[in-house]
This record gives C-alpha cells, structure tokens and sequence, in this order.
C-alpha cells in the first residue's frame, strides 16, 4: 500500500495550470470589478492599514496587529502591491493575491487528484467546477482573504494525509508552516491548528513511538504556530503596550467562554471546510482502495463534493466577503455637507471604510484615529465643531473601539453629546461642552 | 611579493633535507605549484594590487559620501545588506525545500557494495595529515585497518611534520601494516594541511583519492560508494563529498549544537547546492577525487585556511562538477569553546580569503557557471562570514529599537527596508532556526532536537569567532589556527559508533 508518490520536482503542467487559472482569474476579475467595483469591506480595511503602514504611521502599525479580525499576514502580504497604480494597486492588490491564492489553490487539488490517479477529464473537471465555483470566485474578486485561508485548509489536510502515511518529514514541515500561516491570516486558522494538532497526536498515539520520536515531532509541528502566535503576542506588547490587546474586545467586554468560543467559530462555514478537506480525503481514500475503477470512483465523488461549493446561496459563509457598506454612500453624503472646518471623528478600522469613501475634500476634516481616547476630543471642542460618528454595535461592530470605549455611546448617547443624525447602522453625535449642554 | 617569490618562500628546504625525509626535489616542488604557476588562484597575498587600489577607492567615496550626506551613505549601505541578507534567506529556504525531496545524493545499498568484486575495484590512495595528534594516531590506524577495501589497492600516507616528534613516534608505536605509509614534510611555512595534502597528492598513486583527518570514523564501505558514484557520474564529476557528522555529539552542549549545524549543512544546504549544480563549498575531509584531474588542478592552495572550499571553487571555475555522496564520516566535535572559536575564525578567515581570491576574476566563475549558479556561489562563500559578521550590529539596532524605542534607529529603515527588514527579522530568523530542527530531525537525532531552539545562542558564538577571523585575515592572513583533538577521551565521553549515534 503506498500513498500518493511525491516526484521530486512539481510538474511543469501544475505550474501552467496555475498561470493559465491566474491569468483567466485576474483577466474575469478585471472585467468585472471595473464595471462595478464591489470590494469587500476586508480588501478597504487592509488597503487602509496597509497604506498607513506604508506612511510610517503608528496608525498602521497599530492596525496591523491589534486586531483578532484582521489577522496581520494577507495586510503584509499586500504591502508590496499596495504602491503601484490601479488596476494593479490599492485595493485590487488584494484582488490580485485572492485570485492567485484561488489559481493556487485549484492547481494544488489538481496536482493531488493527479497523484491519486484520477484520469485528467474527470481531474480538469473537478479543478474548472472548484475554481468557477461563486464560493471561491466571489470573495477573490472582492479581494477577500477567504480564498487564501481556503486553500490552507485544502493544504493542511493533504500535508496530513501525507504525513500520515508516509511520516514524511517534507510533509510534517509544510503542514505545520502551513497551519502557521493559517493562524496568521484568520483567527479561525486556531481551530484548524487545534483540529491538526488533534491529528498528530492520535498519529503519534496509534504508532508504538519512541518518545523522543513523539517530541521532536510535535516539536517540528508546533514550532511554527506558536512562533506565529508569539510573534503576535510580542508585536501587540511593543507596539500596543498590551500583548493581549488584540483580543481587547472580548476581555474589556467581560465576554464569556461561550462568547469567546462564539467569536472564534463566528463566520465558519462547516459545509465548505469540510467540502475542502474533502476532495483530496475522498480522493486519497479511495485510491488506497479500488485500484481498478480508480477514476470511476475517485472520480465522481469529488465530482460531487466539489459541486458542493455551488449549493446554498453560493459563497458559504467563511469564504464570503462582506460587502462595502452601501449605507456608508449616504453617512459621506451627509459629512461633505458639513462646515469645512468641523472636524468628524471615526474610530477603529470601520474608520478605514468612511476615509475610503471621503478622499479629497472629506479626508481633511475626518479624523480617522484607530484607538479612541476621549480627552483630546473634548479639549478639542473649543477650538472646532466635533462629531462623533458611531456604527451601531452588532456583529463585529461592537469590538469597535468607540463602543468599547463609551459602550452605549449608539443607543444612549452620553452627557457630552447631541443627538445630530442618525441612518440604519450608524449614528452621528456632536460633541459639545458640558456648559453647553447645560443650555439645553 | 610574486607567485613566484611566494612559492620560494614556501619552498626553501635543503635538498639534503628532504632526500634525508625520502622526499624527491620534484614532489616538494609541486606542492608550491599553484603558486607558481597560477599565482592569481593563490591566497598567498589577502589583496593583489587591483584589489587593494579598488577597495581604497571604495572606502574612500563610501567616506566622502558620509561626509557629506550621513544618512543617505548610511540608508543605501544599510538597504544592500537587508536586500543581501533577504535573498539569503530565501536561498537557503530553497536549498532545504530541495533536500526535504527526494534524495539528491548520491545513494547506494549495501546490495550495490557487496556486489563490487575485489578484482575490479581501483587502487585508492587516502591522505591523512597529522599535525600534534598523538592522542589520535593509535585510533586512526585501527580505523583504517577496518576500512572495507581490498589493502592490496589502498595506499594510505599518513602525513606527518617533521617537527612534530610526538606524532611520529605515536605512529611508529602503533606499528601500521604495510598498506599505510608515514611521509614527513620538513619543517617549513606555511604551516597548513593542504601543504601536506599537496605533498600527499605529489606521492599518490591510487586512480582515486581521499582525504580523512585523524580523528574520523568514515562508515566502513564508504570507498566503495565512492567507486561506485564515480562510475555512475560522468567525467565532469571530479569530486564526490561525503557527508560529516560527529561521534561525541551528546558529550555537551556545544557539541549538541555544533551537531545541529553541521546536519544543516551537509544534510540539508550542501545536497540542495549539489542539485543546483552551485559551486559546493567541500568538507574539511571525506572528498573524494580523481586523482589526474586533482594534480591537473594543481592540488590544494598551501596559503589558503580553507583549502576545501577553495579547491570547490576551482573545480567549479574548471567546469568540474562535485556530488554529494550518502554515506558519513563520522569526526570530533570540538568539545572546547575556545578552540570552536578558533577553529570559526580559521572558517571564516578561509571563506573571505577564497572569495577575495575568486574576486580576482570576477566574471570568469559566471562565465563558466551562469549566473544564478555564480549567485549561489556568492551567497554560501560571502554570505556565510559577512552573515557572521554583520549580525550582532544588527541585533544591537533592534535591541536599541525594542528597548529604547530610538527613533534614529528608525530613519534608517525606510521603506521597503523597513518590510524587509521585518521579514528577515520575523522571518529569517524562524527559517534558521527551523532549518536546525528539520536537520536533526532528518539525522534521527530526535533527542537533540530540542537543542536546536537554542541555536540563536549559538550564533553569538559564532560571530565571535568570525570577527576574530575577520581580524586575523589583516594581520596573520596564512595562520593556521590548530583545532586540538581528543577532548572526548580526555573528557571520558564514551564513543559511539555512527550507527549507535543516530539510533
């Protein structure tokens, strides 16, 4: 019984494969984000964090890594596109890495199907219906991360696979960078890591192992998800002055286990993770099996598995980007008919979507700050009109840090602010003086 | 001083001197020849004139520069050594990358080996220099007794210096068998191991050749293997290298680590740079050549430290490949950390000494190779010492940074020096470290393992030990600095075999 053979260079076909998937990828993304630019809210906040990072603003650095839901690598990862002229740069920067981490990732299950033995009409199948699949190409075209975390999910289950049969030490040391990277780009990359983890242990229980087997194992899987995890921490406590300050949300709010554990699993998708894992499990499975129908039978289930990915609404959730703030047309629409010299606060990194929307005139009065502090604002007032616009605090708004600041700022108001204007999921206060208040 | 003056100075020995040692005038003299002949490929002078001239120049527009605009010189000076050290990060990722596959070296079963028949197999010459190893010579020829190679084909010369009395009689007092010939060098300078290789090589008269040092142990078969990788490769194949390791890996934390490294490089970087067919920096011992296109070459450089990797490069530049072979010698690691550090200085010295004498020509070696080979040439023989050299002004800068928050540090950093940076920092250094504990785990050193997470330790060692070369490249360019055996017996470390050491 053997596994999967690993020949010691890729195919040149693989490599083709992925320019040829690219090419088609970024011509398709191309066509239609310039008709109707829709990024997701992620690809705006990154471009923000990134630009800022670029500028040498503290604002940046704090944004790159304080954050659980914007998890530092696919920002780092678009830093060198960032600078170059649109349609290569500024938000279609993350157009471009969604759609090469889709390419990728479709070569990647190409390459495995191959190695299973499936016949390359039902292989190119299966990789065209994954690769066209709205699940994969609705969130890369939005530059989403989700294509990325995608295909380190598909990644970790072939690496394991491998591992498991082989005890490859190639596959062992991908799997575990592999994980790593997947900490980095989404905090749901942590279950994935525990899920893995799970793996190897058993791997290492069920095989009469030595111990110093077993150690160095789990030393070369652990290495680099937890120096990925510690790199997090340490650039939290040196930039932010808290290592846990990412995860401020959940410990200023007083949230429980079950919310924290909530958090985690928010936005993941079972059907699509196990979708991923599924291809090359089914695939692997059954080759070790019936050798004869091979195609037959590997075929046609991660046929049916990868058909999978269209059901449902067609972006499963993991993978689904939000969409930019259609509301946000009508806040900027209101903002630029105030005074010129009033100043209009925003906070944290829906900050980045409002300055998004407000370039030239709009951006000189908006004072985008990524933590807020109230003091500066009140002093301020005597000098300037303020306002404080506030996203009401659901879903991932409410670890904003306005609202963790003064948490019922949207709802209640607070005795230093009037009610000005209000939409669906924002609200707009004005700062005033307490003596002014008081008028009132 | 000429090639030619240099060759004298080394070569200056009484005729009756060396017919009393039973050395021909002939053979001394060839062991001089490189000198003479090619003296462009010696490291007998650090610089020639062209060096010296165009390094003035540099250091003095690199002065005027500071002068006159401190921060741009300093910014551009310090995004070159970002931009380098980035690139060797990334090379070296792709060298493990290659070795994780699928094995690049050469490799034999032991049903291959048995199958050799005594009648065909070539006669081979080993060379083994000996310099104050007393306490080693008894070991060594009990070693090479055991050696799994026809005797009546292997000529081993044992190659002592004439003022070394102690290892001359340590051999005599081991009484070696008829195979195994003493051959003492006079008194003379410089005073290196590849002078006496040379000396070796003058004397050989195996079709093949190979270098051991006292205190190794190869695996049994390994000339086999040899014979066998030479068959397989063609002739542009001229060495075959075998892999080092060492037997007192356990004895403390030094060797522990030092273990760890040598694993990396000859497990994981030397197979990578093999596969690339880069120029491969050889071992100290365990090299395997054909002997004619050796004396070709004209042997080792008597004036270079680090002889191994300058006979790479030349082989190289002469469109000769090496290969990789999968069989091990196994040697003493320095177990003492003041005689490691000498011994890195010697490396380091070496290095820089066969990378300034490639520099001499500097596009002859792209020519011949390419220019990516060139570049993996660079990167390993530059790289290496400048890596060592540079690395605690760098760690200094971040702890100022991380520590201080000084800002002054920061207006150096621009970016994209700063993004790289970054990576190198967060990044580079995980790549090493990780690279480390994929080697021994590779060995089947689990055990030692954990070790490796120690490794950034180490580096502090390791960059004492290169700036101390760095300094001896100025002022004793040819010094051979000795690296002492025998402290595992002193110590009362018991010896393991190779196979017991990675079991």
């Amino acid at each position: 019984m053997s596994v999967p053979s690993r020949s010691a260079q890729p195919p040149r076909y693989a490599l083709w494969l992925f320019v040829v998937l690219l090419v088609v990828g970024l011509g398709a993304a191309w066509y239609v984000m310039s008709r109707s630019p829709d990024f997701s809210r992620e690809a705006v906040i990154r471009a923000g964090v990134g630009q800022d990072l670029l500028a040498g603003l503290p604002r940046g650095r704090q944004g790159l890594v304080g954050s659980l839901g914007w998890a530092p690598l696919p920002t780092l990862m678009g830093l060198p596109l960032l600078r170059l002229p649109e349609p290569f740069g500024n938000l279609y920067a993350f157009t471009f890495m969604a759609v090469a981490a889709a390419a990728g990732l479709c070569a990647f299950l190409n390459e495995w199907l191959r190695r299973c033995g499936v016949r390359g009409g039902v292989r190119f199948a299966v990789t065209l219906v994954v690769f066209l699949s709205p699940a994969i190409q609705h969130p890369a075209m939005m530059g989403s991360s989700g294509p990325f975390f995608a295909l380190m999910v598909m990644a970790t289950v072939i690496f394991l696979l491998h591992w498991w049969e082989t005890e490859q030490l190639r596959s062992l040391a991908y799997l575990a960078v592999t994980v790593a990277l997947a900490v980095l780009t989404r905090h749901q990359g942590l279950l994935l890591f525990i899920g893995a983890l799970l793996v190897v242990l058993a791997h290492l229980a069920l095989r009469p192992a030595r111990r110093n087997y077993a150690e160095a194992t789990l030393i070369i899987f652990l290495v680099p998800p937890l120096y990925a995890a510690l790199l997090w921490l340490a650039t939290n406590w040196l930039i932010m002055g808290d290592a846990l300050f990412f995860l401020r949300g959940l410990r200023t709010a007083g949230a429980s286990w079950g919310e924290a554990l909530a958090l985690l699993s928010e936005g993941v998708d079972w059907r699509l993770a196990l979708t991923l894992a599924a291809l090359p499990l089914l695939a692997w499975v059954v080759y070790r099996g019936a050798r004869g129908r091979r195609a037959l039978w590997v075929g046609l289930p991660t046929l049916a598995a990868s058909f999978l990915l269209w059901w449902g609404e067609g972006a499963p959730e993991i993978l689904r980007p939000t969409p930019a703030d259609e509301e946000l047309a009508q806040v900027v629409a209101h903002l630029n008919s105030v005074r010129r010299h009033d100043w209009v606060v925003v906070s944290g990194y829906r900050g980045y979507e409002v300055a998004s929307a407000m370039p030239g005139r709009g951006r000189a009065q908006l004072q985008h700050v990524l933590s807020f502090y109230l003091d500066p604002v009140l002093r301020d007032t005597v000098r300037r009109r303020t306002y404080l616009l506030v996203p009401e605090p659901t879903g991932a708004d409410r670890w904003e840090d306005i609202n963790l600041t003064i948490p019922r700022l949207y709802d209640e108001g607070a005795p230093f602010t009037v009610y000005e204007k209000s939409w669906n999921h924002w609200r707009l206060l004005r700062v005033v003086r307490v003596d002014e208040t008081d008028r009132r | 001083m000429t090639g030619v003056e240099a060759s004298k100075a080394g070569s200056e020995v009484p005729a009756e001197k060396l017919s009393g040692l039973g050395i021909a005038p002939g053979e001394w003299e060839s062991v001089f020849r490189i000198a003479r002949e090619r003296p462009l490929d010696c490291a007998w002078r650090v610089l020639t004139r062209a060096q010296f001239v165009a390094l003035v120049c540099l250091l003095v527009f690199v002065e005027v520069w500071l002068i006159f605009d401190f921060k741009s010189c300093l910014t551009v000076l310090n995004g070159i050594l970002v931009t380098f050290y980035l690139v060797l990060v990334v090379y070296k990722l792709y060298l493990v990358h290659l070795s994780l596959g699928a094995p690049r070296e050469l490799k034999f079963t032991p049903d291959e080996v048995a199958a050799l028949r005594d009648e065909e197999l070539p006669p081979y010459t080993i060379l083994v220099p000996l310099f104050r190893e007393q306490e080693s010579a008894p070991r060594l020829i009990e070693g090479l007794r055991s050696m799994d190679y026809p005797k009546d084909k292997l000529q081993v010369l044992l190659l002592l210096e004439e003022d070394d009395p102690e290892t001359i009689e340590a051999v005599r007092a081991a009484n070696p068998p008829d195979f195994i010939t003493p051959l003492i060098a006079p008194h003379s300078f410089p005073k290196t191991k590849p002078k006496a290789c040379n000396l070796g090589l003058a004397r050989a008269t195996g079709e093949y050749l190979v270098i051991y040092d006292a205190e190794d142990r190869p695996d049994p078969d390994q000339i086999k293997k040899a014979v066998l990788g030479f068959r397989r490769c063609g002739p542009e194949v001229v060495c075959i290298q075998a892999k080092l390791n060492f037997y007192n890996q356990r004895q403390n934390l030094l060797t522990r680590i030092f273990t760890l490294e040598y694993s990396m490089w000859f497990d994981l970087f030397l197979p990578g740079i093999g596969d690339l067919r880069s120029p491969i920096p050889l071992g100290g011992t365990s090299n395997h050549f054909r002997t004619a296109r050796l004396r070709e070459l004209m042997g080792w450089d008597p004036f270079n430290v680090t002889e191994d990797c300058d006979l790479g490069m030349r082989l190289a530049r002469e469109g000769y490949e090496t290969r990789m072979l999968d069989s091990t010698t196994w040697e003493e690691a320095c177990s003492d950390a003041g005689f490691w550090i000498r011994q890195r200085s010697r490396w380091t010295k070496g290095y820089l000494q066969t990378y300034l004498v490639v520099l001499r020509r500097p596009f002859q070696l792209t020519r011949r190779i390419g220019l990516l080979r060139a570049l993996g040439f660079h990167l390993m023989v530059a790289g290496t010492p400048l890596c060592l050299l540079i690395n605690p002004l760098y760690w200094l800068l971040t702890l100022l940074w991380f520590i201080f928050r000084w800002e002054g540090v920061a207006e150096f950093f621009p970016f994209p020096i700063v993004l790289w940076g970054m990576v190198c920092l967060f990044a580079g250094n995980l790549v090493f470290i990780y690279a480390t504990l994929l080697a021994a785990y590779r060995r089947g050193y689990y055990d030692l393992v954990k070790y490796a997470l120690l490794v950034p330790v180490y580096w502090l060692l390791m960059s004492v030990g290169a700036w101390k070369g760095a300094f001896q490249l100025i002022t004793r360019p040819n010094y051979w600095e000795k690296t002492r055996h025998g402290f595992d017996l002193k110590a009362g470390y018991r010896e393991t075999s190779g196979k017991e050491a990675s079991a």
